[in-house]
């Protein structure tokens, strides 16, 4: 029984942090239609800022949450002028875009790399302690219950932004048709701009969460945006649910698999699922609704 | 609003036209075509000169994760190489470093080592921390009849009597063999019955995990169970659990940075009191960091033993150039390497090709930084291993620093 609680436990907490960058994939893609590869850079920004404030300069956690937030919003913004904006210009095809983050992702590894080092760092949790007992043998760490309970805050205040603001219905606009929201007398530009920024903030709070568990690290990025791409495919793109119960799904496949059937191949599994999934659903659990 | 069909078709203002991209199309062809024939035409022509400076070549990771063992080893060739030039050089030519970032890909060290013994000409060549790249790279260095003197990297079949690349490489890191039967020596005297063995699943935790299974069945030591988990893993209670459950006394990690200070955090998580053994590559600042008051007690071999007055000297130098770090070990590889190469040349008189390779075969009782008080280093037609007897020593982990646990561990 405790074993199951621990798996259950140690599931959801993978599945958060894969879920924390689905949930950035989805903002993005769902006013813009761009899948943004540089999620998963945005996080190790986040990550490696977090080193920088919290563990470098030793700022106070409140001070330092807030800085770290604002520098990975602002380097969404900067995508988005820097990159998006001149590219859309020249009328340049989506998938010229989607490749050009590919490419923004890269030049984030490389400037962290050389201004912070090209090594694997330490991130203090937000609230340090020794494992809290759960009841039983279940002990967890505060960091893992941190990481589980804001991804799921997170991903239920997009929920409420997207659907019960005036604010979140204007992305979503634009997301169906943009020459229409135009019309309509959306200021798209700016929209768009609040939306790279908003996924490039979650994915600074993701850092701030993931980098006390996993380190930070300029490398980090890639791969944990190939899995959080793996969660919005499963999920589906079509809210802010689909990622991270994307994400928990193949958390817990790959705690269970591991445990029950074999750890070296607990990774082919959870992809077997994703393999599965695009065979009879390909647009995932919650797919998005129609658009242009 | 304008079709996808449309879009495609049209000629954008600030984009290229039709005939435009086809001729940069054409353009990178034969570029492509060109560098590739290069690589194919030039081979042979790699005589090294005998004037000039004496060029010698390094090929490790200078970027990504395994830079933080790369880089360090690189810096310490920088003060070998300073120090001889500043003797007047070997014959009286001086020496000169060229080194190249393979980025841990053996793909690129390939392309890398075409680029020293092509158009860098070396005369010698130091390997990296990575096996994979220098499993890869010292077919190339064989074709040229240059030798490579692997610094770092520790996978056995690297220095392999069997493979015609044998001729070239030498090895100055102890074997992961050799490493692993140091620590096996040190289970069997602790008395361990039930030996968990968690591993990461790239080739540095396989091919170790198959190298424990073999000295473990020849020393006689149970493994209650081995697990494995990917590169960066986010989560390892699954495989901590199934140690855990299968009764084991001692746990054994095969894994780098993050992912073994969150192997010994989840040990701590669920409150269990283990002895815990490493692997070399836990000599690492970044790993002292990650793991906090978890790796407090931890045990793994290294090649260096700070209480050697040679390594002390080294440590003096290093400090006065670059600052003062928490661990010299891959820098004072480095150095070592470039000094080995150096003696070799001295010998052959700033000779490459066969005149070096026997040089290099001809090093006898050759006084060295590394290994234990009075290890030396010894290479014959039949031995590339610099790490042959009295090499290894065993660290501990305490309050944030290795510390020596054991100078001379019992070697059988």
């Amino acid at each position: 029984m405790n074993d199951i609680a621990l798996l259950i436990i140690a599931g959801l907490s993978s599945g958060s942090i894969y879920g924390i960058i689905a949930l950035a994939f989805t903002l993005i893609y769902n006013s813009t239609k761009i899948v943004n590869f540089a999620q998963g850079s945005l996080l190790m920004s986040g990550a490696m800022f977090s080193y920088y404030f919290l563990e470098y300069k030793q700022m106070p956690v409140v001070l330092a949450v807030v800085l770290v937030i604002v520098a990975t919003s602002l380097l969404g913004l900067l995508l988005k002028t820097l990159i998006v904006d001149p590219l859309h210009k020249k009328k340049a095809e989506l998938f010229n875009i989607i490749i050009a983050t590919l490419a923004v992702s890269i030049v984030l590894e490389q400037l962290f790399s050389i201004f912070m080092g090209k090594r694997q760092f330490r991130v203090p949790s937000l609230i340090e302690g020794d494992p809290i007992k759960l009841g039983g043998n279940v002990m967890v760490f505060p960091e893992t219950i941190i990481l589980i309970v804001v991804t799921a805050f997170c991903v239920f205040c997009f929920w409420f932004l997207l659907n019960k603001t005036a604010l979140g219905r204007a992305i979503q606009a634009i997301g169906f048709n943009r020459e229409a929201a135009k019309l309509a007398g959306l200021k798209t530009s700016k929209l768009i701009a609040i939306t790279f920024m908003l996924s490039a903030a979650i994915s600074g709070i993701g850092g701030l969460i993931v980098s006390p568990i996993m380190g930070a690290s300029p490398y980090m990025g890639v791969a944990l945006g190939v899995k959080g791409f793996a969660a919005c495919i499963l999920g589906g793109m079509g809210n802010p649910f689909a990622g991270f119960v994307g994400g928990v799904i193949i958390g817990l496949a790959e705690s269970f698999s591991s445990f029950y059937i074999s750890s070296t191949y607990s990774p082919v599994f959870s992809y077997l699922i994703l393999l599965v999934m695009l065979i009879v659903k390909p647009s995932g659990l919650w797919p998005e609704k129609g658009g242009d | 609003m304008p079709t996808k069909q449309e879009s495609i078709s049209e000629v954008k203002p600030g984009g290229l036209s039709m005939k435009k991209s086809l001729k940069v199309l054409w353009l990178i062809m034969m570029v492509l075509i060109i560098s590739m024939s290069s690589v194919v035409f030039s081979q042979g022509t790699s005589e090294a000169s005998t004037t000039g400076p004496l060029k010698i070549g390094y090929i490790g990771a200078l970027s990504g994760n395994s830079a933080t063992m790369g880089e360090p080893a690189r810096l310490g060739m920088v003060i070998a190489f300073e120090e001889m030039n500043a003797k007047g050089g070997i014959n009286g030519r001086p020496v000169e470093l060229i080194a190249l970032d393979d980025e841990a890909n053996p793909a690129k060290s390939v392309t890398q080592a075409n680029k020293l013994v092509q158009q860098d000409k070396v005369v010698a060549a130091i390997g990296g921390p990575n096996s994979g790249t220098a499993l890869a790279n010292r077919q190339v260095f064989f074709e040229a009849n240059i030798p490579e003197l692997v610094s770092i990297s520790t996978m056995d079949d690297i220095i392999n009597p069997d493979h015609p690349s044998f001729k070239t490489t030498f090895r100055l890191s102890a074997s992961e063999s050799y490493l692993i039967k140091t620590l096996a020596n040190h289970m069997l005297q602790k008395g361990y019955k039930k030996v968990g063995i968690i591993a990461d699943t790239s080739a540095y935790g396989q091919t170790a995990t198959k190298t424990i299974q073999k000295w473990f069945a020849e020393f006689g030591i149970p493994i209650s169970k081995i697990v494995n988990h990917e590169v960066s893993a986010s989560d390892l209670t699954s495989q901590i659990l199934q140690l855990k459950n299968a009764g084991s006394d001692a746990v054994f990690i095969y894994n780098l940075g993050p992912d073994a200070a969150l192997t010994l955090k989840t040990i701590k998580q669920f409150g269990w009191d283990v002895p815990v053994v490493g692997a070399r590559g836990l000599n690492m600042q970044s790993f002292i960091d990650l793991a906090g008051s978890f790796g407090d007690g931890i045990i793994i071999p290294s090649d260096i033993n700070m209480n050697k007055p040679a390594i002390k000297e080294f440590k003096e130098k290093y400090d006065a150039k670059y600052g003062p770090t928490s661990n010299y070990l891959f820098s004072a590889m480095g150095y070592e390497s470039a000094k080995i190469l150096f003696e070799a040349l001295r010998i052959s008189k700033g000779k490459g090709g066969d005149d070096l390779i026997n040089a290099l075969e001809g090093i006898k009782n050759h006084p060295t930084i590394l290994g234990q008080q009075d290890a030396t280093i010894t290479f014959s037609a039949k031995n590339h291993e610099a790490a042959q007897a009295k090499w290894n020593v065993l660290l501990e982990l305490k309050n944030g620093e290795f510390v020596i646990y054991d100078e001379f561990p019992f070697e059988r």
